[in-house]
């Protein structure tokens, strides 16, 4: 093993030895002489031309040789520039070249050469040609002489001079390869391509190119038959032939396509990001000229910058170049929803071309041109203007548009389908841009006319100054909103409407300074922030460092407001150092359009007259003011009329003659304020203000009242800072009254300086006495301490007050106050009262507290130390806290007696005596208190309303559990009977009731002579808002009152017309819905002295509690009644209530009485408001006679012909004519009828002799039975009949008569029927 | 021989099927002269035939109305007492014999007559008296426009006051009401019956 070792040690380090001793060589002069030679050599084999080489270095470790002032000489006269020259050319020998036997380079550097190409008319050229190695005369087919790989190739500063043409290359190529053979004697074909060129053109960026390329070199030139390239976005080919004579012509084809952003930036012509560019074009020279024509299309170019976005752009036209002469004869573009069609042409001269341009303009969108300059303007994208634009644009320049002169005509046209949004337009556009030393626009019209608007300017545009006349007219401000709240840079919508056109007729112009805008504002009736003017009208000059408005005039209804005002500007803004200046006249302005108008925020509102002027500037003001105001607010309080005047010395502003009046009351006063030191001055006083005024009324219904009312005075006067306050101030309340309740006198002071406030106060009157004075300290947390005291001092208003709603109970108390702690943090006051005496006197109620009270109130906690009222049937002790604001929370107790007339204060119409005992704890939350503990009724006595159940001795137990009322069993009497109570009451938010009373026995007196015996149940349950009591009450008996007659009750009745009600009046009574079935088990029976019915009833009462409605029927099966000394036989009779909504019972009954030989049927039916009664007799009677038996026992028959000798005849004639009337009435029907006279002339009761006088006759009811009749005639006393009838029974009676001639004689009839 | 027949009586009238003859009518015109207190005596007239035709027939209705509502008939006593003022009217009982004897009747039937009358005068009381309704301002009416008048006429001084007379005036009325409404009533039987009248 050694020997390999040492065998390969040997060679490694013969090598080594090998590889030193080479490079000793080759740094030798011998060595660099033998390379130069060798190069030279190669060269000249490869180009046949003779090869000077000046220096020559090789870096052994690079393998790179340098050649220094290379120049190869070919067949060019010697005077001729050479061939070829360089100042250096480096090349670096890959070394696997060596091995491949291929020349390679790794690398290939060419600076500052030189190729000089001469050609001759002949063909021929200075470039001699390769030396082949083939044999004289014997050309081979094809031979390859030259097989180049460069790994990377630089040229620079390098000019290609082919004859006279130069083309200067600086390049830089990697992987180059390059072939070139010869395929006969004299022609060469080669091949060229390099994986990456970069051409460095100056003002170009050409992107690393692909390129690849076959020619062929002829005697007679050129030809690139193949030419391609392919960049980033780029591709394209072309060929060319060159033929060098006779005389040198090219010819060339060529075309290209690119992403239109890689042309754009490879040729600098803009910011085209998208889309591509197609380019073909054939290219000729001849007779030392170039021409060239073609086409170049754009399609889908998005030309867009950060100032404009054109959009999507196509465009084409055919080009040739000429005689230096570029002509676009047919420029189309599409772009902007519209056509230009234009052609163009540019004089290639030195040094710089000439262009003209002419372009015609149709259908481009104005929507579009502008949101297409709106990136730049953004302005422009406020205007949503929509029109078709057409017209002709002419324009010519030279180089970089100097000189130029472009003139624009354009027409806006209205589009047939504009967008919805979109706003019309129709206009024209003439203008001249010219750039002879500087750019300006002469703008000769800029029509536009809008639905809306009218807009005409027309002026000059220039760098230096500008000058626009402008006259716009809009009659909808709509059109100009987005761009007007634009240029105001305001993000909310501008509250202005015009109701009638607005003009602006006035220049703008640019004087290097700024834009200013100057001209006339004229508008008529128009609504800004609500509040409707019927006339602007100003001229107004405005620029970014002045505003000036000159006879400014505000007009609405029969008000004005004119205003002159002058302010300095700093950008836009005012200036703080800046004249101001201000005269101002109102008459009658709202000042709610003012503030509307202005924006400001003041609570002032009314009619304003008067002027202001003011001057200097915004920091040191000077002038005045006087105003008046009328009908107007102060903070939302009306007043008839404000009037003050106002003088301003440096920046002071002084408030005089201050006068406030509202009817009577007055407040006057002067004041001033420096906002810059914030001092003030003020004096105040008021007179005769009513409180009311000030204040709205709290409370709902009957509680509705102003919270305070009374008659204040008032004086004030302070000065000093706002941070340090000086005031006095005194006020006088008189008649105060607190939620319509009257609470004496309130008078005090208040006397606040040097950071110390004092304050004192007294009330007295019908409200008690209340004393208090006390202080506090005006800074940091305003620590404050008051004391007082109260006597006698009426709670009531204040409970009111507090609880919004009615409070009539007088509570007064007396005792002292104490309040501690920060002003400026009330929740962190505490106020301490000892109340001695605390009476509350409530429905004959009166209590009163044993020992004093302690209250304390801190942290939101008010503590009530442990007390005792007292009253009659009342001992209660009470003591707890309540929480209130977060984590309210209430832990109070009572215990002791109350009493139950306390139940009055739920419902006024609840009247109840006993006592209670209370035991019970209160927690939960004032919001929400639960109770616990229980109630022992004793005792308790209970009435509600009119209704007829009282309820009498109540004892019982009722359990409390929070929100719950639990009654165990609460049992009294009613009427004689037994009422038992059970059931619970639940409060809280939902508060529900159940209570079933157990009756026994209970004796109700309904109506008003008639009692009842119930007994049964009845059940109370549902809502304090929806309640219901149903139940069944049996009818044991019935029994009227001691007093009771029949005939009351139907006087009663028959004035009443119905039932008396039995309804509770009262809010809760109405709630409480009824559903009580009332029914007799069995029949009930009523024996009264005249009355006795046998009857069943089957009543429900339904309704409500406080209007109760009875339904159903009383079926009065037998009875009897005595009326008027007649005894009636109730057949049958009901009395039905049919009417839900009323208690209107209807009567039907029959009964029949017998009155002297009759037999009578009364048949009474109907409401009893209306009763009707029909009246039936045996034999029968008419009516009226019925009536008079039932009334005076005979008939009216009888009674119209008996006199009772009261008759008053004032003549025998009188009567005989009436008698003689009547007798012919008699005469005349029986003559008719039988052809005779009737022989008496009574037609009832007679008299047997026909007599000429007067027949008297008298007729008197002796008794019921007995029936007297006494019969004379005037003419003798002798004549005269008596008569008597006495009915002894239904069907005997005995009849007497005792005649004129005193013949007595009786008769008995019999009377009997048979039906 | 020559036969000739005579004409003993005739139908004049027939109400319901049931025939009042000419024999009829004249002992009904003889009957009311006999009522009158006069002489029975010589014949009716056409125009007295044809009244007292027409009475009977009403006479025949009404009765029958009596029939049917089942009427009780008058007391005996008011056609007796009827029947003795009638005799008071001829003076002396031989001329009231007479005069019945002349009349072709005795003293029973002309109770039935009298009787009968005083039925059909009670049934019209009954049946009529209860619709013949006098309110005041009738009363009042006719004492402003009748009695004041009429009382002037006759007497002097002050007429009495409304009050004193009202139940005469409005007995009056009741009885002038009675007597329309008997005359609608006849006409409504008349419609309702069969009447039938027969002339030569």
């Amino acid at each position: 093993m050694h020997k390999y070792l040492r065998r390969i040690l040997y060679s490694v380090l013969a090598l080594a030895l090998l590889a030193l001793a080479v490079l000793a060589i080759s740094t030798t002069g011998w060595f660099h002489g033998v390379l130069q030679r060798q190069v030279a050599a190669e060269l000249e084999s490869l180009t046949g031309a003779r090869v000077e080489i000046g220096q020559l270095d090789f870096s052994p470790f690079t393998l790179q040789i340098t050649l220094g002032w290379l120049v190869l000489h070919g067949t060019e006269q010697p005077a001729s520039p050479p061939l070829f020259s360089a100042r250096t050319l480096a090349f670096r020998l890959r070394p696997i070249s060596i091995l491949r036997r291929k020349i390679m380079l790794a690398a290939l550097d060419v600076n500052a050469a030189e190729v000089h190409l001469l050609t001759q008319p002949d063909g021929s050229s200075n470039f001699p040609g390769p030396v082949l190695a083939s044999a004289a005369g014997q050309v081979q087919p094809i031979e390859n002489f030259v097989d180049l790989a460069i790994g990377r190739m630089t040229v620079d500063h390098t000019d290609v001079y082919w004859n006279d043409a130069r083309v200067a290359v600086n390049l830089e190529a990697k992987n180059v390869a390059v072939q070139m053979r010869r395929t006969s004697l004299h022609v060469y074909q080669g091949s060229l391509s390099s994986a990456e060129v970069r051409f460095r053109m100056p003002g170009h960026e050409v992107p690393p190119t692909t390129v690849s390329s076959r020619f062929e070199i002829t005697p007679a030139g050129l030809n690139v038959t193949e030419f391609n390239w392919r960049a980033a976005g780029l591709t394209g080919g072309a060929t060319l032939q060159v033929k060098a004579a006779p005389a040198m012509e090219a010819q060339a084809a060529f075309h290209a396509t690119g992403s239109a952003a890689q042309v754009a930036k490879m040729f600098g012509v803009g910011p085209a990001q998208a889309g591509e560019v197609f380019v073909t074009g054939r290219a000729a020279y001849q007779e030392g000229a170039w021409q060239a024509q073609g086409r170049v299309e754009g399609r889908q170019i998005l030309f867009r910058s950060r100032s404009f976005n054109f959009g999507r752009i196509d465009f084409s036209t055919d080009y040739s170049v000429a005689s230096d002469v570029l002509r676009l004869p047919k420029i189309q573009i599409d772009a902007l929803g519209g056509v230009l069609s234009a052609r163009a042409e540019v004089l290639l001269h030195a040094p710089a071309p000439h262009f003209s341009f002419r372009a015609d303009v149709k259908g481009v969108r104005l929507r579009n041109l502008l949101s297409a300059l709106s990136p730049g303007h953004p302005l422009l994208r406020t205007l949503h203007w929509s029109s078709a634009i057409q017209g002709t644009v002419d324009a010519s320049w030279i180089g970089s548009w100097k000189d130029l002169d472009s003139r624009t005509d354009l027409q806006y046209q209205l589009l047939a389908n504009a967008p919805g949004a979109a706003v019309p337009v129709n206009g024209s556009f003439r203008a001249r841009l010219t750039n002879r030393h500087t750019f300006a626009l002469n703008l000769e019209a800029l029509d536009a006319q809008t639905p809306g608007s009218t807009f005409h300017v027309h002026g000059t545009i220039q760098s230096s100054q500008s000058q626009l006349a402008v006259q716009l007219t809009t009659s909808d401000f709509e059109e100009w909103r987005p761009a007007v709240e634009y240029l105001a840079q305001t993000h909310q919508p501008i509250p202005l409407k015009l109701r009638s056109p607005m003009t602006f007729s006035g220049a703008l112009a640019e004087t290097g300074n700024g834009p200013v805008v100057s001209g006339k504002l004229a508008v008529g009736m128009f609504d800004f922030r609500g509040w409707r003017w019927n006339e602007l009208v100003s001229n107004v000059t405005i620029s970014p460092s002045s505003l000036q408005v000159s006879t400014g005039r505000l007009r609405t209804g029969n008000s004005m407001l004119t205003v002159d005002a002058q302010a300095g500007l700093q950008d836009w803004q005012l200036d703080p150092d800046g004249s101001v200046q201000l005269i101002a006249h109102a008459d009658k302005t709202p000042l709610e359009g003012l503030k509307a108008a202005l924006g400001a925020d003041y609570p002032l509102t009314g009619l304003a007259t008067g002027q202001v002027e003011l001057q200097g500037t915004p920091s040191n003001l000077a002038g005045s003011a006087e105003a008046q105001v009328d009908h107007g607010t102060f903070a939302n309080r009306p007043f008839d009329k404000l009037t003050t005047g106002i003088q301003v010395v440096g920046s002071i502003w002084n408030v005089q003659k201050i006068q406030l009046i509202r009817g009577a009351a007055r407040v006057t006063g002067q004041g001033s304020f420096d906002p810059a030191t914030r001092a003030f001055s003020a004096a105040l006083h008021g007179e005769a203000i009513p409180l009311a005024d000030f204040m709205p009324a709290s409370g709902t219904g009957n509680a509705a009242a102003p919270p305070f009312d009374g008659q204040a005075a008032f004086e004030l006067q302070g000065s000093g800072t706002l941070e340090n306050v000086a005031l006095r101030a005194r006020w006088d309340i008189q008649n105060l009254t607190v939620m319509g309740m009257p609470a004496g006198n309130l008078q005090g002071q208040i006397n606040w300086q040097n950071r110390e406030l004092h304050a004192t106060g007294e009330s007295t009157g019908a409200g008690g006495v209340l004393r208090f004075s006390g202080e506090a300290r005006t800074e940091a947390d305003w620590p404050l301490q008051f004391s007082g005291g109260y006597s006698d001092f009426r709670l009531g208003p204040w409970i009111r007050l507090l609880l919004n709603k009615k409070f009539d109970s007088p509570v007064t108390s007396s005792g002292t106050f104490r309040v501690s702690g920060p002003l400026r943090r009330l929740d962190s006051l505490v106020v301490e009262s000892q109340v001695r005496t605390l009476r509350v006197n409530a429905s004959d109620l009166s209590w009163a507290n044993a020992q004093p009270i302690s209250l304390r109130y801190a942290d939101r906690t008010l503590k009530i130390s442990p007390f005792r009222i007292q009253g009659p049937s009342t001992n209660l002790e009470a003591e707890g806290s309540a929480r209130f604001g977060e984590q309210a929370a209430l832990s109070l107790s009572a215990r002791g007696e109350s009493d139950a007339k306390l139940l009055s204060l739920l419902d006024p119409a609840m009247k109840a005596t006993g006592t209670s005992k209370v035991d019970l704890v209160i927690n939960g939350t004032p919001a929400h208190p639960l109770l616990f503990g229980k109630l022992e009724v004793q005792d308790l006595n209970l009435t509600y309303g009119d209704f007829p159940i009282h309820l009498f001795g109540m004892n019982g137990e009722i359990r409390l559990e929070g929100e719950r009322a639990t009654v165990q069993s609460l049992r009294g009497t009613s009427g004689g009977g037994t009422v038992t109570v059970q059931g619970y009451m639940s409060f809280g938010a939902s508060p529900v009731f159940q209570l079933s009373a157990k009756v026994d026995q209970v004796r109700l007196q309904y109506p008003t002579d008639f009692l009842s015996q119930l007994s049964g149940t009845l059940r109370l349950s549902g809502t304090p808002e929806n309640s219901r009591m149903d139940g069944e009450l049996a009818v044991r008996q019935l029994y009227t009152t001691p007093d009771f007659s029949v005939l009351n009750l139907l006087s009663e009745v028959g004035t009443s017309g119905g039932t008396p009600a039995i309804g509770a009046a009262s809010p809760v009574a109405s709630k409480v819905r009824l559903n009580v079935q009332l029914s007799s088990a069995p029949t009930v029976h009523l024996d009264a002295q005249d009355l006795r019915l046998v009857a069943d009833v089957d009543l429900r009462l339904q309704g409500t509690l406080a209007n109760p409605v009875v339904v159903g029927a009383i079926h009065i099966l037998n009875g009897e009644a005595v009326l008027r000394g007649n005894r009636y036989t109730v057949n049958r009779a009901d009395i039905s209530m049919t009417n839900p909504f009323r208690t209107q019972p209807t009567l039907d009954l029959e009964a029949t009485t017998r009155v002297q030989r009759y037999d009578l049927t009364l048949d009474v039916s109907g409401p009893l408001s209306r009763i009707k009664i029909a009246y039936r007799s045996d034999p029968p009677l008419p009516t009226a006679d019925i009536l008079s038996l039932l009334a005076l026992g005979y008939s009216r028959q009888q009674e119209q012909l008996a006199t009772t000798g009261q008759e008053h005849l004032s003549s025998v004639g009188a009567s005989a004519l009436l008698s003689e009337a009547l007798s012919s009435q008699m005469t005349g029907r029986i003559q008719k009828l039988f052809g005779v006279s009737r022989i008496k002339i009574d037609p009832n009761v007679g008299g047997p002799e026909n007599v000429a006088g007067a027949r008297v006759t008298v007729e008197q009811q002796v008794t019921r039975d007995l029936t007297i009749t006494y019969i004379t005639d005037t003419g003798s006393s002798q004549r005269r009949v008596v008569q008597f009838e006495w009915q002894m029974d239904n069907s005997l009676s005995l009849f007497g008569v005792r005649d004129r001639n005193g013949i007595f004689g009786l008769e008995l009839r019999f009377r009997r029927r048979f039906k | 021989m020559s036969w000739r027949g005579e004409t003993l009586d005739r139908v004049v009238a027939a109400v319901d099927y049931r025939a009042i003859t000419e024999r009829d009518v004249e002992i009904e015109f003889h009957l009311e002269q006999f009522l009158n207190g006069e002489q029975p005596a010589g014949n009716p007239d056409e125009k007295a035939r044809e009244e007292v035709r027409n009475r009977l027939v009403q006479q025949a209705l009404l009765a029958r109305e009596a029939q049917n509502l089942s009427a009780s008939p008058a007391p005996e006593e008011t056609a007796a007492a009827d029947l003795a003022d009638i005799q008071k009217k001829f003076g002396s009982p031989e001329a009231y014999q007479a005069a019945l004897k002349a009349l072709g009747l005795d003293t029973h039937q002309v109770l039935d007559r009298l009787r009968l009358r005083e039925t059909i005068l009670e049934l019209i009381d009954k049946r009529l008296r209860p619709q013949a309704w006098v309110d005041n301002s009738e009363i009042e009416n006719y004492y402003h426009d009748t009695f004041i008048p009429a009382f002037k006429q006759h007497n002097q001084g002050p007429a009495p006051d409304l009050a004193d007379v009202q139940d005469k005036i409005r007995q009056i009325l009741t009885q002038e009401k009675i007597n329309k409404l008997l005359d609608q009533w006849i006409f409504d039987l008349k419609t309702t019956h069969r009447v039938e009248l027969f002339s030569d």
